[in-house]
């Protein structure tokens, strides 16, 4: 059986692509699956030093293309997990070293030997996010509640839609901040998947944790007890199937007189 | 003794309305605060969206939105006068749909006659037109291939 190629994209830069990749991708293959993750930012790499294999990488992306080696020299072994890797992006050559056909012919091969290829999509709508989508079955679209990335991701559902390879796409809210949902002053999960009209995969928490994480170069679902890392190792388990709610950011957490309150409110049984 | 109450009396009015004065500046300014602080941002973004996004979506330029609004002129004027300058076209946002409104101040409704030969005139120009379509499409299609490689 061949494995899913999904793309994680969003339109808008900055949003969280390449930190949803390296967490998806690093929580997929703690679940035991098989991961090859692609960084299609070339010219503008980044996912090798969210995932500390900066000093690791020998060949790229394009090397393989310009066939100065095998596809298997270009992945890179994740420092823990056997069955994560990672292929590089260029970081000298530009993003015209890639074509859509070459790019597909790699997920292809790559989806016979790993469970998921995650494609780690550049911003924009050019010619860079084509080849990121062009070998794809499924996409990630990533978004923050604010008005700007929403409508840019609006424009990404548009092109994906009418993308024939794509079965299906799912969206991943970032950067929410409960707090400001519950005053009214940040656009709620409810507000973003009514207006895009799109399935929810999973909210991420706005963590101070990831800022840390990439410092270190260990994605956050490696730390524990981090909100952010929980809440991408339950994407991880949606996508492997599993039924896992996704938590309500909406109501504010019940206070010590509610709690009271709830006490006395509560029928007693006898 | 007198003389002294009255003054006393003047001051402490002076000093009550003054009171009074800073006071309700004082909580006017607040209420204008609050009134602020308690309007939810998020309503606005959620409008705004709503509206840009149906712009986006509907694919029509602003030019588009304007050739529209000519053609609605041409065809509403042939029955009742109206103020061309006035016609306002805009999308807007209720609650679970995006309506076209139009808001068109008319002037003078049109006799029997008028409209006749409003119609007549009509269906003579669009015989012309008909002629003229095939070449405008041409147009159209060489403009389009042009803009095609610019686009991806
Ligand atoms: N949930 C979060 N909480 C706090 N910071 C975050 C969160 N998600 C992302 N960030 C921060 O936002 C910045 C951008 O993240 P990232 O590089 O993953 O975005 P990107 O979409 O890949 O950007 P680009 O479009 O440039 O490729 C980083 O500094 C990252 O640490
Ligand atoms: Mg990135």
């Amino acid at each position: 059986m061949s494995g899913r190629v999904i793309v994680i994209t969003s339109g808008k830069g900055g949003v969280g692509k390449t930190t949803s990749t390296a967490n998806i991708g690093t929580a997929l293959a703690k679940n035991g699956a098989r991961v090859a993750m692609i960084d299609t930012d070339i010219g503008l790499r980044n996912l090798d030093l969210l995932m500390g294999l900066e000093n690791r990488i020998v060949y790229t992306l394009v090397d393989y293309i310009q066939e100065k080696c095998k596809l298997q020299q270009a992945l890179v072994k994740d420092k823990k997990i056997p069955t994560l890797s990672l292929l590089a992006a260029a970081q000298t050559s530009d993003k015209t070293a890639v074509t859509a056909e070459q790019m597909k012919d790699i997920c292809d091969k790559l989806k016979e030997d790993f469970d998921y290829v995650l494609v780690d999509s550049p911003a924009g709508i050019e010619q860079g996010f084509q080849n990121a989508i062009a070998g794809a079955n499924e996409a990630i679209i990533i978004t923050t509640p604010e008005m700007s990335a929403v409508r840019d991701a609006d424009r990404i559902i548009g092109l994906l839609e009418a993308n024939e390879n794509i079965a299906n796409y799912k969206l991943v809210l970032n950067r929410v901040r409960p707090k400001m949902i519950q005053s009214n002053d940040m656009l709620s999960v409810n507000d973003v998947t009514d207006i895009l009209s799109v399935k929810l995969l999973g909210v991420i928490p706005e963590d101070e944790n990831i800022i840390v994480s990439t410092n270190k170069g260990e994605p956050i679902v490696n730390m524990e007890n981090a909100r952010a890392g929980l809440a991408y190792n339950n994407i991880a388990r949606r996508i492997l199937g599993e039924e896992v709610p996704i938590p309500d950011f909406e109501t504010p957490p019940p206070t010590f007189v509610d709690r009271i309150k709830n006490i006395f409110l509560t029928p007693v049984k006898i | 003794m007198k003389l002294l109450d009255r003054k006393i009396t003047t001051k402490i009015n002076d000093m009550i309305s003054d009171l009074v004065a800073t006071c309700s500046r004082v909580l006017s300014t607040e209420a204008k605060v609050n009134e602020e602080a308690s309007y939810d941002s998020k309503d606005d973004a959620k409008n705004r969206l709503k509206l840009v996004l149906m712009h986006d979506r509907s694919q029509l330029t602003p030019c588009q939105m304007e050739q529209m609004r000519e053609e609605m002129l041409d065809v509403i004027s042939r029955y009742v006068e109206i103020d061309r300058d006035a016609l306002d076209l805009c999308l807007e946002a209720e609650t679970n749909t995006i309506a076209l409104v139009a808001n068109i101040p008319v002037v003078r409704a049109k006799n029997e006659e008028e409209i006749q030969n409003n119609i007549e005139n009509v269906q003579e120009q669009l015989q012309e037109e008909v002629q003229e379509t095939a070449g405008v499409q041409e147009d159209i299609q060489q403009e389009e291939a042009q803009e095609q490689p610019g686009h991806s």
